[in-house]
């Protein structure tokens, strides 16, 4: 019985009832919106560190560490490396050579990290080949031999260009010194300037062929299907080999943590303030509601409603109100979501005009089932809560008093 | 003026109803002014580590030093140079530093090493560098003692009381040798700092690099960062700028800059959602008293007031409860904003151990600044006045009789 | 008919191959031979110009073949004493002041030596004249009053060489290396080379002075002169070692 009235009640007057449901449409959609855009951002910077350069985790020799030193090798690496790929939950893995050497041109000079890598699997691990714009080559095409790809600000800064000759100089494994002639046959651009600086990637079959022997592996790389399951596969792989230094993303650099955690709690923050705005808003429109309604409430309570049903219809109508109000909010915020998800925001108008060079200044937002969930839940009962103090207050007035207000 | 009168009474004749929109006004405000400083309370925050991690708020150096950065562009630090420095108001500190890349030789292996030749007084009021040190002592103004980041300390095998061996090439190509007491051993964030730096005090690493009151750069802190546009004009008027070049921290840490630049977009965004979402707040407020008042309107009009009039009163009552709300809302939140700004907030778990990691106390400071209160304060009364909008129309379409018979 | 043209047009070429004597190659090779020698050891000093300042080194040296060298500082004070050691693409340096050994590795190779044009790696440079390029005569010149060959060396695509071609002129009467002009790839030229004075050293003729001159930074070049040198001293092997560098004097 309660429930019709309460029901019709909403409908009687429907401005009243527009304005409480569209708060709560608005609120949730905003906290939706909200949440989506910083996670979208954290997601932004980590998804381009891990798929650019590090992956999720790294092996790699405990010596080689802490030097760099090209004798320290991992042993084994190609039954290894099968043996993690075959592992549950492992997306993809690929083994470099990793070389401290020299990078000149005719013009320059300037110190770089070599890796050698078997450029296919690289492309399963790594989407650097994905950087490259189409004026500037690509990842090792074409059959020519001693390619090189370098970043686009070591190609700035030795002043080469696509098809340029350098000579990389390089200590090998073996310890000797060695030196061949390279062709650019690419030129990427990460979001790191510093990556782009020093690093440079060629096939390591050339380096082998140059040094005369196997240069070995120095760093495996595992790209994971879940971000998720980083602390799980780390600590298997660190049970599988004990001898080896097992490293996750955040460990290998620490700052992109730092930026990360503020973010993560910016998050909860900026939640918690939206929903105090929200309950805030929804108390105040419900008082308003009833203290306008004071006549009508005094009237039911005088022909012998009980205060308690009072508030059990007040109560039913907040909840009404809440649930349209939350459903249409849910959908209206899965659906924005959905297009800016699609569509990115591009944040670039914000920011310096950055080079053809992609550098990342789109976000994704997106927001995982489980916050959906959960932030649903913490919004229809933060209106729900927030029904009761006016509520309340229903009560309180007195019903002869009603009866004589104008 | 009679109307501002009237107005103000109208205000008070129903103070439920004035309360209840004049709380949205606050909630508002309130809101808008926590968010904001929370957000530059962080971004702040941010810089500030960057900035306290080594680079100070700008630096000096000779022309052309930050693309080449080699001992042959170091600048001459002298009376001339201090002189300009000590005249400009804003500066806290000036670090002069010398840094280049030496070898250290242990037995048969060199390693590659970054000294850094620094006043230790001066480091210490901009780094902090004394409260990252494990053991031994700190730098001392005259001595020879070196201080060794813990990674490079224990790849050389050198403790507190050794000797470390550094053979380099110094300013002018004159060969530059020397051995240096291990006087302590300190811990750098950066795991690539801490397996590369070395600290000793000026004069050793003038002496070391043959480089006679030479510096590569001053890195200034200033006492008000948010001068900085100011100071950095009056140094570039001071100094010479076809000799040296005056570079502000954006600029030299461009990383850094690219990554907040990502944050303050999307801090725009959320913040506009919120807007959203109190906005309305307000919307609904002045939708719901003036539909609460049509009778009254009614009743007024028809005993001859003139429409326009009645709703230049009714914008009148806005502006009042509008100024109301604002001011309470200022009121609140400027004594939080103050307290927390003066007494930080003590950050807590991960986000904590990655300050103190970067040897910055994990302490968040909310900003407190006129300019964004301001700001936000007229951003929320335009808000207010746009409202007004609705109840204005309503009254210069009032059917009188419709409005007698609600 | 054909055959006839051939035959003339065979007889042509070596003609001019025999008015040389040698192929562009075997010039290159005689240059390259007689500024080594077998072995060697001499007197040299460094003069370093940079626009505002001027350095001078000198220094005692000992070659064997390409393969070995050894270079003693004598002044100015502060380097004086050090010894740098070269065996094939190794080198070392000895610091009486700290009383040590280093090895360089392959991150200090590419930086000057001495603050000279010249880099630790040129020195220890695997890339020859004669085998990493092909060579091509293209005329005979006079330059600075000498009578040269002009050769054309362009590196073999897979030479660990940075330049796209190197000029070389080389005297006629005495095969020494007498200008040279480094190319990019996009033929702008990088670094010039001239060499003059030639004297008698030993038991030859050679240019003693020998300037490179980065063209591309103002005011700025390397001249390395020598005051003395022998030839075929019949060094060997073993004093080229890392004992001796501490000894030698």
């Amino acid at each position: 019985m309660i429930f019709r009235i309460a029901f019709r009640n909403i409908w009687r007057n429907k401005v009243r009832s527009l304005i409480v449901i569209t708060a709560v449409t608005l609120g949730l959609a905003g906290g939706l919106m909200a949440a989506a855009v910083m996670t979208g951002m954290i997601d932004q910077k980590v998804r381009s560190v891990i798929n650019t350069e590090l992956s999720h985790i790294q092996l790699h020799d405990p010596s080689f560490l802490k030097n760099y030193e090209a004798r320290f090798v991992i042993a084994g690496p190609a039954e290894l490396m099968q043996k993690i790929s075959g592992m549950q939950g492992v997306k993809s893995v690929c083994g470099r050579t990793r070389l401290t050497g020299m990078a000149a041109s005719p013009n320059s000079a300037a110190g770089v990290q070599i890796m050698g890598v078997d450029p296919d699997s690289e492309k399963k691990v790594t989407n650097l080949y994905k950087l490259i714009p189409d004026s500037s080559g690509g990842w090792f095409i074409g059959s020519r031999k001693h390619q090189v790809m370098i970043g686009y600000k070591l190609a700035e800064k030795l002043k080469v260009r696509l098809k340029s000759k350098i000579v990389l100089r390089f200590q090998g494994t073996d310890g000797n010194l060695n030196e061949a002639a390279f062709s650019i046959g690419g030129i990427f651009g990460s979001s790191n300037s510093v990556f782009d600086e020093t690093t440079v990637f060629v096939k390591k079959t050339d380096l082998d062929a140059i040094t005369g022997g196997d240069s070995g592996i120095h760093e495996i790389a595992v790209l994971l299907n879940d971000i998720g399951s980083i602390p799980l596969m780390q600590s298997r792989l660190k049970k599988l080999l004990p001898a080896t230094v097992v490293q996750n993303w955040m460990e290998i650099k620490p700052e992109m943590g730092l930026l990360t955690s503020v973010i993560a709690v910016e998050i909860y923050v900026i939640l918690g303030i939206i929903l105090f705005a929200l309950a805030f808003g929804i108390v105040n429109t419900m008082l308003m509601i009833v203290f306008e309604r004071t006549r009508e409430l005094g009237m039911l309570m005088a022909v012998g409603m009980s205060k308690s049903r009072v508030f059990r219809m007040i109560m039913l109508e907040t909840v009404f109100l809440t649930l349209i109000g939350g459903v249409i909010g849910m959908v209206l915020g899965a659906v924005l979501i959905a297009v800016l998800h699609r569509f990115g925001i591009d944040l670039s108008a914000m920011s310096q005009g950055l080079a053809a060079y992609g550098v990342d200044s789109k976000i994704y937002p997106f927001i995982t089932r489980e916050f959906y969930i959960n932030l649903t839940i913490m919004i229809l009962s933060t209106g729900l809560l927030s029904a009761i103090l006016p509520a309340r207050k229903a009560l309180q007035l007195k019903p002869v008093e009603a009866i004589r207000i104008e | 003026m009679g109307d501002l009168r009237l107005a103000w009474r109208n205000i008070w004749r129903n103070k439920r109803r004035t309360l209840l929109t004049a709380a949205s006004i606050f909630l508002a405000v309130f809101l808008a002014l926590m968010v904001r400083s929370l957000q530059m309370g962080l971004f702040d925050n941010l810089i500030q580590v960057a900035i306290e991690s080594h680079t100070g708020h700008m630096q000096i150096h000779k022309k052309g030093y930050w693309d080449d950065k080699t001992i042959d562009n170091t600048m001459l630090y002298n009376d001339s140079m201090a002189g300009v420095v000590n005249n400009t108001k804003n500066i806290l500190v000036t670090v002069p530093r010398l840094e280049y890349f030496a070898l250290a030789s242990t037995g048969i292996q060199t390693k590659g090493v970054m000294i850094i030749g620094t006043d230790p007084l001066k480091e210490n009021t901009l780094t902090h560098l004394k409260s990252k040190m494990l053991s031994g002592l700190y730098l001392d103004q005259s001595g020879r003692g070196v201080l060794l980041a813990q990674g490079l300390a224990g790849f050389l095998g050198l403790h507190t009381g050794d000797t470390l061996i550094l053979i380099g090439q110094g300013f002018h190509g004159v060969s530059a040798a020397g051995k240096f007491p291990v006087r302590g051993i300190l811990h750098l964030p950066s795991p690539v700092l801490d397996n590369q730096v070395a600290y000793m005090n000026l004069p050793s690493a003038q002496d070391f690099f043959s480089a006679d009151n030479r510096v590569t750069s001053l890195s200034i802190s200033l006492k008000n960062p948010d001068e900085i546009g100011q100071t950095l004009g009056e140094l570039k008027s001071a100094v010479n700028l076809d000799k040296f070049e005056v570079m502000p921290w954006d600029e030299l840490m461009v990383e850094v800059m690219q990554q907040l630049k990502v944050k303050t977009a999307s801090g725009m965004i959320i913040i506009s959602i919120l807007y959203m979402i109190v906005g309305f707040g307000i919307f609904g407020t002045v939708i719901m008293m003036t539909n609460e008042r049509i009778k009254e309107f009614g009743v007024i009009v028809s005993v001859g007031m003139q429409k326009t009039r009645l709703a230049k009163i009714l914008v009148l009552e806005m502006v009042f409860i509008g100024l109301t709300g604002a001011m309470s809302g200022v009121a609140g939140a400027v004594p939080i904003m103050a307290w927390y700004h003066f007494n930080p907030i003590h950050l807590w778990g991960s986000m904590a151990q990655t300050y103190i990691a970067y040897g910055i106390e994990p302490l968040l400071p909310l900003a407190l600044k006129p300019g964004f209160i301001i700001y936000n304060v007229a951003t929320v009364l335009v808000i207010v006045l746009l409202t007004c909008i609705f109840p204005v129309r309503r009254v210069l379409r009032l059917k009188v009789a419709e409005a007698l018979h609600k | 008919m054909k055959k006839l043209v051939l035959t003339i047009l065979m007889l042509a070429s070596m003609q001019l191959t025999f008015a040389q004597g040698l192929s562009a190659k075997e010039i290159i090779r005689k240059a390259d031979d007689k500024n080594r020698g077998l072995s060697s050891q001499g007197v040299m000093t460094m003069t370093v110009i940079r626009p505002d300042w001027t350095r001078t080194i000198t220094m005692k040296t000992w070659s064997k073949s390409r393969e070995y060298s050894l270079v003693l500082i004598t002044a100015p004070a502060k380097d004086k004493g050090q010894v740098f050691l070269k065996i094939k693409t190794e080198m070392w340096n000895w610091v009486p002041s700290i009383d040590k050994t280093i090895k360089i590795p392959p991150s200090m190779m590419l930086q000057s030596w001495m603050g000279s044009d010249f880099t630790n790696d040129d020195l220890v440079k695997q890339s020859s004249i004669v085998v990493d390029y092909t060579h091509k005569l293209l005329d005979r010149e006079k330059v600075r009053d000498m009578d040269c060959y002009k050769i054309e060396l362009t590196p073999l695509p897979d030479a660990p060489v940075v330049w796209g071609k190197v000029i070389m002129w080389v005297t006629v009467s005495g095969y020494d290396v007498w200008m040279a002009e480094y190319y990019d790839e996009d033929n702008k030229l990088v670094n010039v080379s001239n060499n003059y004075d030639i004297r008698r050293m030993g038991d030859r003729e050679i240019p003693t002075r020998l300037e490179m001159i980065p063209v591309n930074k103002k005011g700025q070049k390397t001249v390395m002169h020598i005051d003395e040198m022998k030839f075929n001293t019949g060094i060997d092997e073993s004093f080229f070692s890392q004992q001796n560098m501490k000894k030698i004097k």
